[in-house]
């Protein structure tokens, strides 16, 4: 499997142009690479000329913003569900599939920001959910913070395939997810069945024990305690692959596990789309740092923190 | 059958498309927009000084349809204009669906707003085309017509920004140059100081903007020349565009206008508040590009290398024409390299020796003067069009200008080239 660079989730919103444009590193724009031609696939108003209107410098960054917890709930020994709120355009940002916050406990320094997707926004109260599971130091911090957290957002790139979920309407969808990636298709399940998606879940409640998609909807669950590591997980996938007529597949879980389902997805592909999460180590959420590269074919970096990533066989 | 893959729906793909179709071939012709004709749609002057010439040429050789619906959308015929002589105006707002039906008619399989954004290659050869919802279309032999123009970084970088026009790079997305794809680097076109690319030469104002007198004359006479106040002349602006033909003083102290269904400015760009000023202009509107007060289009930044025969140097199936194949200004320059492009694709296929046209017409001689020209420095600088500048006076002086069609007809009989385009290669 070879991944491929496929634009950036940035390019053309209010955080356009950025540091990477400033630093002649566009994802984008070939003249922001420092080349002296064009060769972008940019379908929107163009990078460089607003680079320019700007007189050569980037928009404003996201900025940390301390916000509200208004509950915090914990489901089981490991998992926290945060409602926070924050001021309405965020929330109303937030809205898209695949958005995600940082967030930290405001006692420590930056570098303890934790990448965490968006489960649930309520744009009317402006308020938002994320589920954190406690796993290492980053989330440990987290345990003890009742009533405010340090966040800076909206970030969006937490979902692969986005287009091909949004050009989802009126079609059969399955979702299948496994543990705390329930989070982010909570988000992904509101914004389909908006476009009267019909949609099946299949759900590997994993180690945080929890079925969180029951608790926002009432959607066809085919299965809630499926081991989807396990050749009778994958051959249950396989089935409902076979005997439905999906458009759509949704893999919500860790790079491991949908490399395993992608091997029972590569045969459906030719009928349905995908979209999965993703699990790279988000640091900077600004193409800056590093942390999330993977490399394409030939060997030239993707931050995929802000860049589109499609799978090749 | 000879799948022929044509990339880009302005003349010169129409064009090529007609004669590839006429020559036998299955012929897929794919535009970027939701319109044929590309600029097309903004220009209309056929038929100038040596474009005469030219359009019988081709009518003589086999590739009379195109302009026997630029005849017919005339506004105008037989009219002239400084420096310019025996023009005829097409209507630009009726003649885009009447070349949309022909293609139609023809059989030919036409893909409006697709972008081709790659190309797939084996060795030299290329097997298929890439559009922007990832398809790919395979096919024989390729016809690269995407012109040299935008998109808006271009733009932006040799000119004054996108000026929103016909083109429409941010609602149908980036020109994307197949050849430089395959690995042919592009070749830029020059102004006079060195800098590269050039403005579009003209804009359009809305006629109903005008004073009532500036419309009627127009719809009259086709043209009219109004003075500009002498604060205004800009010389200056004649060397940024790209029209050579057009670029003479007069155009420079008057207002050029002409009736092609809008009032066509003969100037790349015009300051809207300089523009009012003057008596007739004081509601004037700009058509296109809507930004015309401050600026219009770059082109010349994207011609393929190319021989006589219109194939792409270093591939093996790959023909251009129009802007493509070089520093060439108009539709009718468009319409000639397109149908011989078209008309040698079957020939490629087929592994026929390709058509080269002789240098003793002015059509075969603009397209091999053209190449040798755009080889030095200082020819990147110029523009290679029948209806003016230098190769006009070349015509001249090489005696291939003319406007009798009888004694185009007897060379071209002559040289056995009567009617060739039409004839079925398969």
């Amino acid at each position: 499997m070879t991944l491929e660079g496929n634009g950036c989730i940035d390019a053309g919103s209010e955080y356009c142009p950025c540091y990477l444009a400033e630093l002649n590193s566009c994802i984008t724009c070939a003249r922001l690479q420092g080349k002296d031609y064009c060769d972008c696939n940019w379908c929107g108003v163009c990078i460089y000329q607003n680079y320019h209107f700007l007189n050569l410098k980037k928009r404003e960054l996201r900025q940390y913003q301390e916000v509200k917890i208004v509950n915090k709930e914990w489901l089981g020994e490991k998992l926290i569900i945060f409602s926070l709120e924050v001021p309405k355009g965020l929330a109303r940002q937030l809205k898209q599939p695949g958005s995600y916050i940082f967030i930290r406990n405001k006692k420590y320094e930056k570098f303890f920001d934790i990448p965490i997707s968006i489960m649930w926004v309520d744009e009317g109260s402006s308020q938002i959910k994320i589920a954190v599971e406690i796993h290492g130091v980053k989330t440990k911090a987290l345990e003890e913070v009742d009533d405010s957290l340090m966040i800076r957002g909206p970030y969006w790139n937490g979902l692969f395939g986005i287009q091909d979920l949004k050009a989802s309407k009126k079609e059969r969808v399955l979702v299948v997810a496994r543990g705390i990636a329930q989070a982010p298709a909570i988000l992904a399940i509101k914004y389909l069945m908006s476009k009267e998606n019909e949609i099946d879940v299949m759900i590997d409640k994993g180690t945080s024990a929890v079925n969180l998609i029951k608790e926002f909807f009432d959607v066809n669950i085919l299965d809630e305690n499926v081991s989807l590591y396990s050749d009778e997980g994958k051959a249950k996938l396989a089935n409902a692959l076979t005997n439905n007529k999906y458009d759509l597949l949704f893999i919500g879980g860790s790079d491991y596990l949908q490399d395993k389902l992608k091997g029972v997805y590569t045969k459906f592909k030719d009928r349905m789309r995908l979209v999965s999460t993703n699990n790279n180590e988000i640091c900077c959420g600004e193409g800056i740092c590093g942390s999330c590269t993977v490399y394409d074919l030939n060997g030239i970096p993707i931050r995929s923190c802000k860049t589109q990533i499609t799978q090749k066989d | 059958m000879v799948k022929v893959i044509i990339i880009g729906g302005g003349w010169a793909g129409c064009a090529a498309a007609i004669t590839a179709k006429k020559a036998g071939a299955d012929v897929h012709l794919f535009e970027r927009t939701d319109l044929l004709l590309g600029l097309g749609n903004v220009g209309g002057i056929m038929r100038n000084n040596g474009r005469y010439t030219a359009a019988e040429e081709s009518i003589l050789l086999g590739a009379k349809e195109l302009f026997e619906i630029t005849d017919e959308c005339a506004r105008h015929k037989d009219i002239d204009f400084p420096g310019h002589k025996h023009a005829s105006l097409y209507d630009v707002t009726i003649i885009e669906p009447k070349v949309r039906r022909l293609i139609n008619s023809m059989g030919i399989s036409l893909y409006l707003q697709h972008r081709a954004t790659d190309v797939i290659k084996e060795n030299n050869r290329i097997t298929g085309i890439k559009f922007s919802d990832n398809t790919v279309i395979e096919g024989d032999v390729f016809i690269e017509t995407t012109g040299s123009t935008g998109p808006m970084g271009n733009c932006l970088k040799y000119g004054n920004g996108c000026a929103m026009c016909i083109l429409r790079c941010p609602s149908f997305g980036p020109r994307v140059s197949l050849n430089q794809k395959a690995g042919v680097e592009d070749i830029l076109g020059q102004r006079s100081n060195g800098s590269y690319g050039a403005f579009s030469g003209s804009c359009k104002l809305n006629k109903e903007s005008l004073g009532t007198e500036i419309a009627k004359e127009l719809n009259e006479k086709g043209v009219m020349v109004v003075e500009v106040p002498e604060a205004d002349i800009n010389l200056d602006k004649l060397d940024m565009k790209v029209c050579q033909q057009y670029a003479l003083r007069e155009y420079a102290e008057n207002l050029v206008l002409l009736d092609t269904g809008h009032a066509k400015l003969m100037a790349p760009f015009y300051p809207l508040e300089k523009l009012r000023k003057i008596e007739g202009f004081e509601n004037a509107k700009y058509e296109d590009p809507y930004a015309g007060g401050i600026g219009n289009s770059i082109r010349y930044l994207s011609i393929a290398p190319r021989n006589n025969r219109m194939k792409v140097d270093h591939l093996d199936n790959l023909l251009c024409a129009g802007e493509k194949s070089g520093l060439f200004v108009g539709h009718t320059e468009a319409i000639v390299t397109g149908s011989l492009a078209g008309h040698n694709s079957v020939r490629l296929a087929l592994g026929m020796p390709l058509l080269e046209l002789p240098r003793s017409i002015a059509s075969g001689d603009l397209i091999a003067y053209a190449n040798e020209e755009i080889k030095g420095k200082e020819g990147l600088k110029k523009r290679y069009t029948f209806a003016g500048s230098i190769y006009f006076n070349r015509m001249k002086e090489l005696n291939l200008y003319t406007t009798n069609a009888e004694v185009l007809k007897s060379k071209i009989e002559r040289l056995n080239l009567l009617n060739i385009y039409n004839e079925k290669l398969i």
